[in-house]
């Protein structure tokens, strides 16, 4: 193999893209905080950017439902629920995975914009009047914890424990709109 | 090959540039693209929800959400037709993809739908959604149509060439390196958790009902979750690096598909298996491949000049020593895995 031009370049463009989604998957710390932003607009503009944790570092066990309830000026109660994987048939549910995608997702810290866009979707499906207007609306997860290895199954009837993720008041109409 | 060891320049080399067998890249464009209709056929009933402004993200919000990077064109325009003809769209070109019709046109088109649609929909971004990208990616940067395809069949024809080139393989390197970093990363970061080290994990996945499929019996047989916990977290170890070698890449083969047909029956994950079983021709030796098993040569026509066959073939500094410029079954053997 001879030590061509475009070969060194290629190589040195083949190296960086390496590094670059390497610094981009370490873990946090000093490095990673240095290379990171470097490297994060071309891979966040090619789809390179990357993230492997499938059911890592612990997988879910507790079985998730995401709802909304809202109370509008006039007190009364409005409810969303997203849907749920849980209750459908294996085959009708392969087609809704994103759902259940979702309802995870919404539990991680940095969610915020995605759960006050969610809130906002499910303000704008009731459409309310003006007059309705401030809504206090609650969105919150529906959680059925598992039982542990060699413990009995847990009841899928039993009451769901309610943690709530957010809670916004939306003051006008305009505002559930960006 | 002692040469190439010594020498870590030509080691470098030989792995990027060497040419291997056009036919294992094929064979992965065509599961590829099978898979993207796959992906695409999920996504169509719910595209107007995930994807339009009649969904969950209306106005400026999926701008938001993706920041000043991850551009779409389905971040502005975002009507129910407009997404469903950018599905119809990218689509089209997967099947040109499969068919290797102008493989390199529509691989770029397949790109950039792909890309259009994850960026637009980044609230349920899933590990199938980023590595069909990545694929994506350099696949369109590879010669993917080099053989058995449309645009193969018409380039023999027309120059009276061989049908099975030999390519320079550093997009399909790279592709090679995404599996290893995504089993690798995965299985660190299981390594990490109490409950993969402790042979619980399988337990805990498919006690979730929301993401569960079928639970095959194994709630009841604790030592079988052990086991099979334990098993994931040594074949994610394992696979990344015993299949570059031929003695053992059968058997890790073997296993990567029996632990995604798993994964398939039990957890409501589609795609993501399917994708990562189809990384694993990339994989494969020419004399491998189980199909096509023949090497298809086409008779010369009398016109032909000996400049188009040379044409086709890589320049001769990256061909390998033979006794005559022209590939054949020997060539072919090319190993396209080990360094």
């Amino acid at each position: 193999m001879r030590l061509t031009i475009p070969r060194i370049a290629l190589s040195i463009l083949l190296t960086a893209h390496l590094i670059a989604v390497l610094a981009w998957l370490m873990p946090p710390c000093a490095l990673r905080d240095r290379i990171a932003p470097l490297v994060g607009p071309y891979l966040l503009a090619t789809g390179q950017w990357q993230h492997w944790g499938m059911f890592a570092p612990d997988p879910a066990r507790d079985t998730l439902a995401t709802e909304i309830m809202a109370r509008d000026a006039w007190g009364r109660i409005h409810q969303y629920q997203f849907p749920r994987m849980a209750d459908k048939p294996v085959l009708e549910a392969a087609w809704g995975y994103r759902h259940s995608k979702l309802t995870y997702n919404l539990a991680a810290p940095e969610a915020v914009a995605y759960r006050e866009f969610l809130a906002r979707h499910a303000l704008r499906s009731w459409r309310l009047p003006p007059e309705a207007f401030p809504v206090d609306l609650d969105l919150y997860h529906k959680v059925w914890p598992s039982a542990r290895l060699g413990e009995p199954p847990a009841d899928p009837q039993s009451e769901p424990l309610i943690v709530m993720l957010q809670a916004y008041r939306f003051p006008t109409a305009e505002d559930i709109w960006p | 090959m002692n040469g190439a060891t010594l020498n870590p320049w030509r080691a470098w080399c030989r792995f990027w540039f060497a040419p291997i067998s056009a036919r294992p890249l094929a064979l992965f464009r065509v599961a590829f693209g099978l898979i993207c209709l796959e992906h695409l056929a999920l996504l169509a009933p719910e595209a107007t929800l995930w994807l339009s402004d009649a969904g969950y993200l209306v106005g400026g919000e999926a701008r938001e959400l993706a920041g000043p990077f991850r551009w779409s064109p389905l971040q502005w325009w975002q009507t129910p037709t407009i997404v469903h003809l950018c599905l119809a769209a990218t689509a089209l070109a997967a099947v040109a993809v499969i068919l290797g019709w102008r493989t390199r046109l529509a691989s770029v088109a397949l790109y950039a739908g792909l890309l259009a649609i994850h960026h637009r929909n980044l609230l349920t971004v899933s590990g199938a959604d980023t590595l069909l990208l990545i694929a994506a990616f350099w696949l369109m940067l590879s010669p993917a149509g080099a053989t058995l395809s449309l645009d193969a069949r018409r380039s023999s024809r027309r120059r009276n060439l061989l049908a099975e080139p030999l390519i320079v393989p550093w997009p399909q390197r790279m592709l090679q390196l995404q599996l290893v970093i995504v089993y690798l990363g995965t299985a660190l970061s299981k390594a990490a958790g109490q409950s993969w080290t402790s042979g619980v994990a399988l337990h805990d996945v498919l006690s979730n009902r929301e993401l569960r499929r079928w639970t095959l019996g194994l709630l009841d047989q604790p030592e079988w979750i052990n086991a099979l916990t334990f098993a994931t977290l040594i074949l994610q170890l394992a696979l990344p690096l015993l299949i570059w070698f031929r003695p053992t890449r059968p058997w890790m083969i073997a296993a990567g598909l029996t632990f995604h047909a798993a994964i398939l029956l039990t957890v409501n994950i589609p795609v993501f298996g399917e994708l990562a079983c189809s990384f694993y021709l990339l994989f494969l030796a020419a004399d491998e491949v189980p199909w096509p098993r023949q090497t298809t040569t086409l008779e010369p026509k009398p016109s032909a000049s000996a400049e188009s066959t040379a044409a086709h073939l890589p320049p001769p500094h990256l061909l390998p020593p033979q006794p005559q410029n022209r590939p054949n079954r020997s060539t072919l053997s090319a190993d396209n895995s080990t360094p």
